[in-house]
């Protein structure tokens, strides 16, 4: 197995600076060859060798796409998807439906070894081999490795991340019930596990992502909670002024918490201004129909809106909708909508609060991070049983397939926007100011803000109405 | 010596000698060899401190310190001893070891030298370069610095500068972008962790600006601040937990502490202290804005549930009216209600349930005192009456439409101290009559004006409630009864009006219906307080009348002084019930002798007798696991206690199972291994069960079925003699786990009784020393007051018919088993009367001993307030760190203290019969607990509690550095192979196994070491959860107390049955067993609550005065005589006083309809149903409250539970945090089932409904119950069962 620091002194030799993501790419192949193909094929004035130059990497896009008229489409998370729990005996099809559509991402990266075989026969002792599971448990030890278990559907291996390897980092990062592929070593008498390199899903090195070839921009909000006594009304009719004379937006989407619903936490009703629900609900009706009918709005429902709370969540019932525009389009939390051929998948993001919590430097300040975090497990709620309620179906839909040119949440109420390996990630913050809470939690949000996204170039601008600002 | 009268050292003898006399007997039965072991094995109670004391020491400084100590309080020699470090004298040799050494031992000073701070706390000192070139101190601290405190935690920053100057090194002067990241650092470490108190910016700047001594710390988070970072001194990006702690929590929040010491040791450059206190002084003046007077406080009722009424909402009218005094069973946080309160209510409170109430400030044990007022009821017939009594009460409770005024309660000065709460002014009482001028009780009416025209107030019983009345509404009534109202023989006679009968019904004044007529009775002070003459036409006194309040204008229409009668109204609503029964383990063995598999699931010896092995062989024999004893005179091997050949006493035999060979003590030498005691054998039941029989003289067939247990689980696998479970089966009872029979009961104060009331004679009592009464007139009658001894206990009439049974069976065991004499010969319950009792609370080891003195008819036990304040519960040490998952928010990591504080409801606090301060957590919270086999789960918070600390605790640190202090009698949980065993902290030992949290699994850890350490506070603090009843503190799981009622024993069971060798392991599950037994009760170290029981027979006027202009109870401290003015004097123990006397203390209800009741939905019904009639509670008020704090909770809660739920193997149940991807059982193969089902989330969803339809729910909660409904079936789905009808809910 290659080091990290060899490849990297290996490039250094020659003076060129290499991106980490090319070292993982190089660890993962664990062909020293490689490193000087790519040396070879380095453009000549190249100061950072990035995943560009690997030569086999050719960046090709995930899924063909057929734009239909008009250019608008849900392709998942479509009203009256999200099913209720047939059965309790869900939850294995779930689990396993998760298991094999992410070790699926791995194949060709990971030759596995079904659990059962390590651990039983005799043949894997001490020697290299491989296997892709589900992580059951997490800990650390005394002395600052990690153990985690891991199975699949024959059985269930201990396995230990050494903290004085490389890429121990990401081993740090580990989460209950994500799925991973480790190559490594088994121990002599089959118990245990040593990992050298951990495997995530990932989005493709190769990724390309897909651009409109017609212009077109939609604005993306979240987190509007209308009835909160902190939403920012001021900032709101400013900002429909606005959309108002953009021509050039054709799109607008809201990731969840459209209202800030009814007995979400504990004397909420001390901080409403519209304690009725439908109230709120019918203010958010007003509110929207003050935006041009030509602009097809895409609303989601968020852990503050009247659905169950269990992802997939629905899409708001259409008894609170009656009075909404036709340009009012309701859909379920996660969707995965296409914009002329450009796919966003819209989550609102109750796992933020979970993975905030396990993921060693993570902070509700940067959303984007935590994505990303999303987007290498390939799955926007990898944990279950923690804050993020999960209904059982026969398919997880949480799984982020295919992948997106854009993801897009919201409910941390802190802005932040990255690009990781072709793919846009978006927070887009929210319309309220600092609750009572968030100041407790010293949470600065940072509100009345809408990110424009030109489908044509997949680039952004953001645009900020907050009053002094504006 | 304890300072006593000769009457008390006469009782104290007395029990002394009772005590004697039992140990004597049983010693005599213990000689036999038939028990375990030869000797008593509960010894009498030497302090703990003694054995502790030892541990304690400082090196090499501890003489010094010792010297200087004689001339200055412990916080100046802190502060001194630095001089000797600088000059050197204990052989530092860098100014890193001076500086070091000298802030280690005075942090250890300051911390009684107990809690990790000076060692762990901080981590090392070091020199930084100011921007001028001179040198500064830093001080960086650790975690640890946590269990410091505040105060010591801000004097080590005291000490440094001290120690900094006298080497003469300089300030510390920080840079503007230093002082920043300290805000930012502060803020985002309260964002993590809480603190206890959150200093403002300009706070912060003000103390780094200042501070002389650069506060340090080592990382301890995380998290990494995001603003300030890669500041060239600050050496970290991560959050610095201690140095956040110690500038929040010890500068900040300690700052007057910090100047009382800067002032007393005259140090320079700490005068910006001062800005802070001040600074803080004006803030928390803002907060007290009542000056005078007080308001109605809900809290009581925030958090409603479902089935326990609410009898009056807060300072409502017709609600509880205040009456100050104490009776004999009051004080000590129980509060007085007439009989007839506790039937008109539903039955709901009986004697011995809990009451929360709005003020003083605690929940109170409700008993009967019927000397205060009863409750003012409308009939069907439109008659409101006042019922003062009882029998009165029951009979007209159908009857009743309406209940306009639930009576008085009583409440005595002493609970205004124990709480702090300001005096308030109480209901016009004729003890304070009597204080302003009143002669006597007047016969009549026309007496009561006689005084009254004499120039004293008028009577109390002729007031009415006119201050609840607009004066508006008297001149509307006078001119009405004017005009329609006539005299007639049997009283005032007005015409029926509907408006003017609403009236009546306000200002209380009894009244019938004739007709289309309302009589009222007693209608000469009515009238005259409405200014009316006999002949109903207006007295001149209306032409100067004033325009209000209603008080001024009555007493000028009539000329008198009228008080209010309404006084200060206090709400109130049911707690827990009470509880009585003997203790029974599941299933409930008679004796402790195996019987294995085959005496069926009932454990019957007589089944496991009958088994055979094989069919057509004889049987009679089972395998089982026994200890290996054998006979040092003749060397047999036996499993018996003692030798069936010679008869001597056997001794137990260690063996080591690895190398086979018998060892001394519990460890192999050679393989260090532990050594059991046991062998197997086949166990020839059959013939035991005949011999002992034979033995008895008792025929095979005369008890049906004697109980065994499966196994034997103590370490030596002693077993009792089957002898003692005929007896036991004989006499119906039951034994526990340590070899003793019990009986648990709610315990409630009394100082005073009378022999009636304990169905004792008067002979009885004088033999037992009682011969005078409490006014020192002879005893000669059984309804003579007697003052109660503080070891004297009275229980139910239910454990007296189990106490005889009990004596029976002791009586037999000696003469039958022993060959003793009987000892109590008792023929009925009431010739125990005297006898010699153990009490223990649940999870403590020390007994109190305790005399018989009676029996009550009430469900309790009744008991001295000192005895009950002896009896301590285990807790945790304030700064514990636990971990809780709270409603709305997540998993928090908090200091238990701060936790407790959070979460106690002020308001609505209990107190149980220990002292212990309780109260139901103000908000959802659960913590992660761990089953036995370590397995975790989500279990919610079910109590907090505040606890008197004692002397000491237990600190034990572990070796992957986890440190967890307990009170010594604490539950821990400690590895025994694959389950986790529980132990008292005591019995833990270095190279035990605890389980730890890490990462939310649970792993193992091992002890390295066990020390006593003073306890730093006075108060420890601990939760209830439910179910497994453990936690993870510090991140070691624990148990919690349980807070329970206490239970009683006899002495000689104790003494003669009790073995530790019965209990689970040599060390394990000796909880609430009698391991050393206080003899004698000494007031100044029982639970101080009890010092603040009043003890006079009436209130001084002072006192009415006070409490009529709101003043501090403080205030009076010294004029109303307690029992803390006592303390050190004979007085003591003796010559208490009440003011208020009650005929019987076991009137009322016996049982509370709350546990007569069966489903929620009934006692919903029973609930609502009751709270229609009274007319101080808002009957729509309490159903929405009962749907916001129950109903919709417990839907929320679950229905979030179902979608993260954990699943259970159904053959091996092991837990999984969700699914396995196999399906199966990893480990078993056994099918997996959902540990959250359909029907436990739905469970009050319909209930809910039907209380949207039927009361006037806010619509907000409405559309909650909406909200949940439509969340629910969009989770499950459309309904598949048959909906249930209208009528199984309502």
């Amino acid at each position: 197995m290659l080091c990290e620091e060899e490849i990297v002194s290996r490039f250094l030799a020659t003076r060129l600076n290499v991106s980490p993501e090319v070292v993982a790419y190089i660890r993962e192949q664990d062909d020293p060859s490689l490193i000087d193909r790519i040396i070879a094929a380095a453009p000549e004035g190249t100061v950072v060798v990035s995943a560009d130059a690997i030569p086999a990497v050719k960046k090709v896009r995930d899924g063909t796409r057929f734009l239909p008229d008009p250019a608008y489409e849900v392709l998942k998370g479509k009203e009256n998807s999200a099913e209720s729990i047939r059965d309790f005996e869900e939850y294995v099809s779930y689990f396993r439906h998760r298991y094999t559509k992410l070790s699926s991402f791995m194949r060709g990266r990971v030759q596995p070894v079904p659990i059962e075989a390590l651990a039983r026969t005799g043949r894997y002792r001490e020697e290299e081999a491989s296997f892709v599971g589900m992580i059951s448990e997490v800990r650390s030890t005394a002395k600052g490795n990690k153990i985690v278990m891991m199975e699949d559907t024959t059985g269930t291996i201990r396995v230990l991340f050494n903290k004085s390897r490389d890429g121990f980092a990401e081993a740090e990062k580990i989460l209950p019930d994500e799925v991973i592929g480790v190559k490594g070593k088994l121990s002599s008498d089959g118990n245990i596990f040593f990992a050298d390199t951990l495997i995530r899903p990932d989005i493709p090195l190769t990724n390309a992502p897909f651009m409109s070839e017609s212009p077109g921009k939609a604005v993306l909000i979240s987190d509007v909670h209308v009835g909160s006594d902190t939403f920012l009304e001021e900032e709101w009719h400013r900002f429909a002024d606005w959309i108002a004379g953009r021509e050039d937006v054709s799109y607008l989407l809201v990731a969840g918490d459209l209202v800030d619903g009814i007995g979400i936490y504990p004397g909420q009703d001390k901080e409403l201004v519209i304690k009725n629900i439908y109230g709120q609900y019918a203010r958010l009706g007003e509110m929207l129909s003050a935006i041009p009918s030509r602009i097809r709005i895409i609303l989601a429902p968020g852990n503050h809106d009247v659905v169950r709370g269990a992802e997939p969540q629905p899409a708001i019932p259409p008894k609170f909708r009656e009075d909404y525009p036709e340009n009012c389009e309701f859909v379920e939390n996660p969707a995965l909508v296409s914009l002329q051929g450009v796919r966003i998948l819209m989550y609102h993001g109750r796992s933020f609060d979970d993975m905030i919590g396990m993921i060693p430097g993570a902070s509700y300040r940067h959303p984007e991070e935590i994505m990303e975090e999303m987007l290498k497990r390939r799955h926007l709620a990898p944990t279950y049983g923690m804050r993020t309620p999960i209904a059982p179906a026969k398919e997880d839909v949480l799984i982020i397939d295919p992948v997106p040119e854009v993801l897009f949440t919201g409910h941390v109420h802190i802005c932040g926007i990255k690009r990781y390996r072709g793919v846009l990630m978006i927070n887009a913050g929210t319309w309220q100011s600092q609750t009572a809470f968030q100041k407790q939690m010293n949470v600065e949000p940072t509100p009345a803000r809408a990110v424009v996204l030109d489908l044509a170039t997949l680039e952004y601008e953001m645009v900020d109405f907050l009053k002094n600002q504006a | 010596m304890v300072a006593v009268s000769p009457a008390m050292a006469e009782y104290f003898r007395l029990l002394e000698s009772n005590l004697n006399e039992a140990l004597k007997v049983a010693e005599a039965a213990r000689a036999k060899g038939q028990d375990p072991t030869t000797v008593i094995e509960i010894p009498r109670a030497n302090d703990i401190g003694d054995r502790v004391e030892a541990l304690l020491g400082i090196n090499g400084v501890a003489a010094r310190i010792r010297a200087l100590e004689a001339q200055m309080s412990r916080e100046e020699v802190s502060l001194k001893i630095g001089d000797d470090f600088a000059a050197k004298m204990f052989g530092e040799t860098t100014r890193e070891e001076i500086v070091d050494h000298a802030i280690r031992t005075s942090m250890g000073l300051l911390t009684e030298g107990v809690v990790a701070a000076p060692t762990e706390g901080i981590a090392k000192v070091g020199f930084g370069t100011n921007d001028d070139g001179t040198e500064y101190l830093k001080i960086y601290y650790a975690g640890p610095i946590r269990s410091a405190g505040g105060t010591a935690q801000a004097l080590s920053v005291l000490v440094g500068d001290y120690v900094r100057r006298a080497i003469g090194i300089d300030r510390y002067k920080p840079r503007p972008e230093e002082v920043e990241r300290y805000i930012e650092e502060l803020k985002q470490y309260n964002g993590i962790q809480s603190m206890q108190y959150m200093p403002n910016e300009a706070e912060i700047r003000l103390i780094i600006n200042n501070c002389p001594v650069c506060i340090d710390g080592e990382p301890t988070e995380r998290e990494e601040v995001s603003g300030y970072r890669n500041l060239e001194r600050v050496e970290t990006n991560t959050v610095r937990g201690g140095m956040c702690l110690v500038v929040a929590e010890g500068l900040a929040l300690k700052a007057p502490k910090v100047m009382k010491n800067v002032k007393k040791m005259k140090m320079e450059g700490w005068d910006w202290i001062q800005q802070i206190i001040d600074g803080a002084a004006s803030q928390s003046g803002d907060d007290e804005e009542e000056e005078s007077g007080i308001h109605p406080k809900d809290k009581y009722i925030r958090d409603l549930i479902g089935g326990r009424p609410v009898f009056s909402y807060p300072m409502r009218k017709g609600g509880f009216r205040l009456r100050f005094g104490r009776s004999r069973n009051t004080g000590f946080a129980a509060a007085g209600f007439n009989p007839a309160t506790l039937h008109i209510l539903g039955d709901y409170l009986a004697v011995g349930t809990q009451m929360k109430t709005e003020r003083p400030g605690k929940a109170a044990g409700v008993v009967p005192v019927d000397t205060v007022e009863g409750p003012t009821v409308l009939l069907d017939t439109g008659e409101v009456r006042r019922v003062d009594d009882a029998e009165e009460a029951r009979r007209i409770v159908p009857r009743i439409e309406r209940i306009l005024d639930v009576g008085e309660i009583l409440i005595s000065y002493g609970e205004f101290l124990e709480n702090n709460h300001p005096l308030i002014p109480p209901s016009y009482c004729e003890e304070w009559w009597l204080q302003e001028g009143g002669p006597r009780h007047p016969e009549s009416e026309m007496e009561a004006i006689e005084f009254a025209l004499a120039g004293a107030p008028l009577h109390p019983d002729y007031i009415w409630f006119w201050d609840d009345l607009e004066p508006e509404q008297i001149r509307d009534l006078a001119a009405y009864v004017g005009g329609n109202g006539r005299i007639a023989d049997d009283g005032l006679r007005i015409r029926f009006d509907p408006d003017i009968k609403a009236v009546l019904e306000e200002v209380l004044v009894p009244h019938t219906i004739d007709g289309d007529e309302v009589v009222i009775g007693t209608y000469l002070v009515f009238l005259a307080c409405l200014g009316l003459t006999l002949d109903l036409q207006r007295r001149p006194a209306w032409e100067d009348a004033p325009d209000g309040p209603s008080l001024a204008l009555v007493s000028h229409l009539s000329g008198w002084t009228v008080r209010s009668k309404a006084g200060t109204r206090i709400g109130g609503r049911m707690g827990r019930p009470g509880k009585s029964k003997q203790r029974e383990m599941k299933p409930a063995p008679h004796v402790l002798f195996p019987v294995g598999e085959n005496g069926g699931s009932r454990r019957s010896v007589q089944e496991a007798g009958a088994y055979k092995q094989r069919s057509n062989t004889d049987g009679g024999s089972i395998r089982a696991e026994v200890g290996e004893r054998r006979c040092p005179s003749c060397g047999a091997v036996t499993y018996k206690n003692c030798c069936p050949s010679c008869g001597a006493h056997t001794e137990p035999v260690n063996r080591c199972p690895r190398c086979n060979r018998e060892v001394k003590g519990a460890v192999c030498p050679s393989c260090e291994g532990p050594a059991v005691c046991m062998q197997e054998i086949s166990l020839p039941i059959k013939e035991e069960y005949a011999t002992a029989c034979a033995a008895l003289t008792m025929r095979e067939n005369s008890v049906a079925l004697v109980k065994g247990v499966k196994g034997l689980i103590s370490r030596e696998r002693t077993m009792e003699p089957l002898e003692k479970g005929l007896l036991r089966a004989l006499h119906n009872v039951y034994v526990f786990k340590d070899g003793t029979v019990r009986y648990d009961m709610i315990d409630l104060p009394v100082t005073h009784f009378r022999p009636r009331e304990v169905g004792a004679t008067v002979e009885q009592l004088q033999a037992i020393g009682y011969t005078h009464d409490y006014d020192g007139v002879p005893l000669t009658s059984r309804e003579q007051v007697l003052e109660l001894r503080c070891q004297d206990i009275m229980v139910s009439r239910k454990c007296g018919d189990w106490l005889l049974r009990v004596s029976h069976f002791l009586d037999d065991l000696l003469e039958k088993f022993y060959g003793l004499p009987r000892f109590y010969n008792a023929q009925r319950p009431e010739d125990l009367i005297g006898q010699m009792l153990i009490g223990l609370a649940p999870h403590t080891s020390a007994g109190v001993l305790c005399r018989l003195i009676g029996y009550t008819e009430a469900n309790v036990g009744y008991a001295h307030p000192f005895y009950h304040a002896a009896k301590r519960r285990n807790c945790f040490q304030g700064d514990t760190l636990i971990r809780v998952l709270e409603e709305g928010g997540g998993w928090r990591e908090v200091p238990i203290r701060q936790f407790v504080i959070e979460n106690f409801d002020i308001s609505t606090p209990g107190l149980d019969a220990a002292g212990t301060h309780w109260s139901e957590p103000r908000r959802y919270a659960a913590v992660q607990a761990v089953d036995c086999q370590g397995a975790t789960h989500l279990r919610r918070v079910t109590a907090v509690s505040v606890h008197r600390a004692p002397e000491h605790l237990i600190r034990f640190e572990t070796s992957r550095g986890r440190y967890l202090e307990v009170t010594p009698d604490h539950t821990m949980l400690v590895w025994d192979t694959c389950y986790l065993r529980r132990v008292r902290a005591m019995e833990v030992r270095e190279g035990d196994h605890l389980p730890l949290a890490e990462g939310g699994q649970v792993v193992s850890d091992t002890v390295t070491m066990v020390r006593y350490i003073r306890c730093p506070d006075t108060e420890v603090y601990c939760l209830t959860v439910a179910d497994d009843h453990t936690l993870a503190a510090n991140g070691i799981y624990c148990g919690q107390c349980d807070g329970d009622e206490d239970c009683v024993m006899f002495l000689l069971d104790g003494l003669i049955n009790f073995s530790r060798t019965f209990l689970p392991e040599t060390r394990g599950g000796s909880m609430d067993a009698p391991l050393v037994l206080t003899a004698r009760l000494d007031p100044k170290e029982v639970d101080k609550e009890s010092h603040n029981v009043d003890i006079v027979d009436r209130y001084p006027l002072e006192f009415y005065e006070a409490a009529m202009r709101y003043a501090p109870p403080k205030e009076l401290e010294k004029v109303i005589d307690h029992v803390e003015l006592r303390l050190g004097t004979p007085g003591q123990y003796e010559g208490f006083r009440f003011t208020h006397d009650t005929a019987d203390i076991s009137a009322g209800p016996l049982d509370s309809t709350y546990t007569t009741l069966g489903s929620m939905i009934d006692k919903m019904e029973a609930e609502l149903d009751l709270g229609d009639k009274i007319r101080a509670v808002d009957v729509d008020d309490v159903a929405e409250r009962v749907l916001n704090t129950h109903f919709i909770r417990d839907l929320m809660g679950n229905l979030r539970a179902f979608a993260s739920q954990t699943v259970r193997c159904t053959k091996c149940s092991t837990k999984y945090r969700r699914m396995p991807l196999a399906g199966r059982c990893p480990r078993c193969g056994g099918k997996v089932i959902q540990t959250v089902h359909e029907a436990s989330v739905k469970k009050y969803l319909e209930m809910s409904r039907k209380m949207c339809e039927k009361y006037a729910i806010s619509e907000y909660t409405r559309q909650r119950v909406e909200m949940i409904d439509m969340a629910i079936l969009s989770t499950f789905g459309e309904e598949k069962e048959t909906q249930l009808g209208l009528a199984d809910f309502m």
